[in-house]
C-alpha cells in the first residue's frame, strides 16, 4: 500500500526534505531512482532555491537605527499601556468589590430593610444608643430625652453615685445629730489611744 | 506558566523593574534585526518594511500582557510580524513595480553585475507575486532560515503545510522565472 502511493510520485513535504538533505526512507529514495518526472521536479527545486537566494542574496538589510520618536511616545501613553495595571483577575476582583460596596450602600440608604420611617440618622443613633423602646413620633428625640429628663421620667439613676457598692442604708456622717457626732468623735479618739 | 515579564526576565532578570518605555526598548533590541529582515523581505522596501516593524513593535508591546508562554518569545513576535505584513498585504491595492531603487551594486564585471541585478530584480518580482503565505513561508524559511517547526508555529500551521507552502512557493518562483514575463499566479495559499 505504501510502495504504490510512492510508486506515483512524491509528495510535496518530501520533495522538501531531499533538496534540504534531510534523510528520507528508503523507499522514497527507491522512487526517486525510479521516476524521471519526480527527479525533473526536484531539480527544478533546486533551482528555484538558488533562485531564491539570489533574490535578496546581499546580506541582511540594514536595520533602521532608531524608529519613531513617535512610537515610544505612543508606548508610554495611557492607550498603549492600557493593559499594563492590575492583572485581569485582579481587575475583576477589585471591580466586584466596588459594585457589591455601592449595592450595600444603596440598599442601606433606600432598601427596603428596617422601618421605612427611620431615616439614615436615626438608624445610625439606634446603633450607638441602648435599645430603648421608640416612641413612634419622637423616635429621634428619645435618645436626647433619655438623657435629659429627670429620672423619675426615664426610670434611670443618672446621680454621681449611680453604680456605688454603698447601699443607701448606710448613714452618712452629715446625717449625724450632734450628740451622736460627739460620741462618734469620742470612740475615735479612744481608739486611736490604744492603738498607739 | 511564564508570563510575559519573566519571559522578557530571561532576557534581562531586570525588566520587570523596567518603565514602559525601558521594557519597549528592550523588546525591539532584542528582535528588531529578525522583524525588520522579515517585514523588509516581505514588503520589498525599507519606507514599509519600517511602518510594518514599528506596527509589529507596537503591537507586541500592547500584547505583552496576553503573551501566555506557549511559544518562545521570538516566535510570538515573528506570528504578530507575520499577522502586521499579511493584514498590510490585504489593505493595499497591488502595485506593479515593488522594487527598491538602489539594488546592490556588487559582483566582479560590470556584465555580471548587470545580470545579477537583473536577476535580483526578476526573482524579488517574482517572489512579491506568490501568494501571500506562500511568500511568507519563502521568506521565513529561505531568508530568516527558519525551521520548518518555527514557521508551523508562526503561521499556525502543521509542519508539513509549512512544508506544502514552501514546496509551492519554490514551484510557483521557478515556474514565473522560467515564463519570463510575470503574471500573478494560482496557488495554495
Amino acid at each position: 500500500m505504501v510502495d504504490e502511493q510512492r510508486s506515483q510520485h512524491l509528495p510535496p513535504e518530501i520533495f522538501v526534505d531531499v533538496v534540504e538533505n534531510v534523510p528520507v526512507e528508503a523507499s522514497f529514495r527507491r522512487h526517486l531512482e525510479s521516476c524521471e518526472s519526480c527527479r525533473e521536479q526536484l531539480v527544478e527545486l533546486e533551482e528555484a532555491l538558488t533562485f531564491a537566494r539570489e533574490g535578496f542574496g546581499y546580506g541582511t538589510p540594514e536595520e533602521p537605527g532608531v524608529f519613531d520618536p513617535g512610537l515610544r511616545q505612543g508606548v508610554a501613553s495611557p492607550e498603549a499601556s492600557r493593559k499594563s495595571g492590575p492583572h485581569p483577575y485582579r481587575r475583576t476582583v477589585i471591580a466586584l468589590a466596588t459594585a457589591a460596596a455601592v449595592v450595600l450602600g444603596m440598599l442601606a440608604l433606600f432598601g427596603p430593610a428596617g422601618d421605612p420611617e427611620i431615616d439614615a440618622v436615626s438608624i445610625g443613633v439606634d446603633y450607638l444608643l441602648p435599645p430603648v423602646e421608640r416612641d413612634e413620633d419622637y423616635q429621634w428625640l428619645v435618645g436626647l430625652s433619655d438623657l435629659t429628663e429627670p429620672d423619675d421620667a426615664t426610670g434611670w439613676d443618672r446621680s454621681i453615685t449611680a453604680g456605688s457598692p454603698l447601699s443607701s442604708s448606710v448613714p452618712d456622717i452629715g446625717d449625724l445629730t450632734p450628740a451622736e457626732r460627739q460620741r462618734l468623735v469620742e470612740q475615735l479618739a479612744q481608739e486611736m489611744r490604744t492603738s498607739s | 506558566m511564564a508570563n510575559a515579564p519573566e519571559m522578557l526576565g530571561s532576557m534581562d532578570a531586570g525588566i520587570e523593574r523596567l518603565s514602559a518605555t525601558e521594557a519597549f526598548d528592550q523588546l525591539v533590541q532584542g528582535h528588531k534585526g529578525k522583524v525588520y529582515g522579515l517585514c523588509y523581505r516581505y514588503s520589498g522596501n525599507h519606507a514599509d518594511a519600517e511602518d510594518l516593524s514599528q506596527e509589529t513593535f507596537l503591537r507586541a508591546y500592547r500584547g505583552l500582557e496576553g503573551f501566555r508562554g506557549d511559544a518562545s518569545l521570538s516566535t510570538w513576535v515573528y506570528r504578530i510580524a507575520v499577522n502586521v505584513c499579511l493584514n498590510w498585504v490585504s489593505s493595499r491595492k497591488p502595485t506593479q513595480e515593488e522594487l527598491p531603487p538602489n539594488l546592490v551594486d556588487e559582483g566582479p564585471s560590470p556584465h555580471a553585475r548587470l545580470g545579477q541585478r537583473q536577476t535580483e530584480a526578476a526573482v524579488r518580482r517574482a517572489v512579491s507575486r506568490l501568494p501571500e503565505r506562500q511568500r511568507m513561508t519563502l521568506v521565513l524559511r529561505v531568508y530568516q532560515e527558519l525551521r520548518h517547526k518555527e514557521i508551523a508555529d508562526i503561521m499556525g500551521c502543521s509542519v508539513g503545510t509549512a512544508k506544502a507552502n514552501y514546496f509551492f512557493a519554490l514551484k510557483n518562483l521557478r515556474k514565473m522565472m522560467a515564463d519570463g514575463p510575470l503574471q500573478p499566479v494560482e496557488g495554495r495559499a
